[in-house]
């Protein structure tokens, strides 16, 4: 987290990391038409032809002030196919909390799994794998959906870090997931202002 | 060389002056990851913010451009991008952690343009705008779990629209 003394602002970046069309975009879209139009900015969306995303989508949502300061708090998505990696890992620079979308289609479980690992190392690489991680068991609705037990334990997913069922197409359990990660970044007493860009 | 440790106003000024002498319509200091330290402009706040993130789009895509190029090539290199749109020059110039955009005409000579940029990576300490306690905790921070029912319901009032 950082603040800007001029704009007294506070800035958090959260980013929504997981497979390609496991609902990250979704997510944001659903934020949108929530969250009253004053709070937050347009989505800035970034697709190719085919509506997968290409650099990111991004988001900002402006909170109301605490301290003489407002949260502003960032939201990025980052595309999920599997040739965009070093993109994935740019997006993440800098997060102060990932909320992983996790598709709960039963025959996608390798690929979260696969995301999950990759989304790790990438953390570890700019020196976040501490930062607040929240995961979204997404189509919750599928026929074959896992059970949100056999997802945990799939991506080995420690006690703390919880999951949110969801639905996005429909915005079930997609504020839950925001207000979970927010409340989780800035509430935490762990919670530490950065001085330097370069520092996370 | 040790870069001069200016309060945010002071840099405020130096950013102003250069985008004087650049004759520039925007000049900006974002992280390397694309959030806005500073800027001068007419652009609102909300502009800059995309501007800042699409700037550092832009650079990560020339970087995998030069990386996928040039075997020796590092990801941490100082880059420099060069966009000419018929409404003037877009230039924006990496120099971890740090990223410049500026908006000039097409009248501003890009040598000098390039190398105001470099100076005010080189010879100012840009996290001066961000300073604070490095240590202490956020100031919204509790000592309740954060996931506790009822926490930081404040934060979120007025949110929603429905």
């Amino acid at each position: 987290m950082r603040v800007n003394w001029r704009r007294r602002e506070l800035h958090v970046k959260i980013v929504y990391y997981g497979p390609p069309m496991a609902g990250k975009t979704t997510n944001l879209e659903q934020l949108q038409r929530m969250i009253a139009p004053q709070h937050r900015s347009e989505l800035l969306s970034l697709d190719t032809e085919g509506d997968r995303t290409l650099f990111f989508d991004l988001m900002q949502v402006s909170l109301g002030k605490v301290g003489g300061l407002a949260p502003r708090i960032s939201l990025y998505t980052v595309p999920g196919q599997v040739r965009y990696q070093h993109l994935r890992s740019m997006v993440l620079r800098g997060a102060d909390g990932v909320v992983f979308v996790a598709d709960s289609d039963a025959n996608r479980l390798e690929e979260n799994r696969a995301l999950w690992q990759q989304m790790l190392r990438h953390l570890a690489s700019h020196g976040l794998q501490d930062i607040p991680i929240v995961v979204q068991a997404n189509k919750r609705d599928l026929p074959n959906a896992l059970a949100l037990d056999e997802l945990r334990e799939a991506l080995h997913l420690p006690e703390e870090i919880p999951m949110f069922p969801a639905q996005a197409s429909r915005g079930l359990g997609v504020r839950e997931t925001f207000m979970a990660i927010v409340r989780f970044v800035l509430l935490q007493p762990s919670s530490k202002l950065t001085a330097s860009p370069s520092s996370r | 060389m040790k870069k001069k440790q200016l309060s945010p106003p002071e840099l405020q000024r130096v950013l102003r002056d250069v985008a004087h002498e650049l004759n520039a319509r925007i000049l900006l200091v974002a992280g390397s990851e694309g959030q806005v330290l500073l800027y001068e402009g007419m652009e609102t706040p909300k502009t800059m913010d995309l501007l800042a993130a699409l700037s550092a789009a832009g650079m990560s895509a020339l970087q995998e451009i030069i990386l996928a190029a040039f075997r020796s090539a590092r990801r941490d290199a100082d880059n420099l991008l060069i966009l000419e749109v018929p409404q003037g020059v877009i230039l924006i110039s990496s120099q971890p952690p740090y990223l410049f955009m500026a908006v000039i005409s097409d009248k501003t000579r890009l040598g000098l343009a390039r190398m105001l940029l470099r100076r005010l990576s080189q010879e100012y300490d840009w996290s001066q705008i961000l300073i604070q306690e490095e240590a202490g905790p956020s100031p919204f921070a509790s000592r309740s779990h954060p996931q506790a029912e009822g926490q930081g319901e404040d934060l979120f009032a007025e949110l929603w629209s429905n």
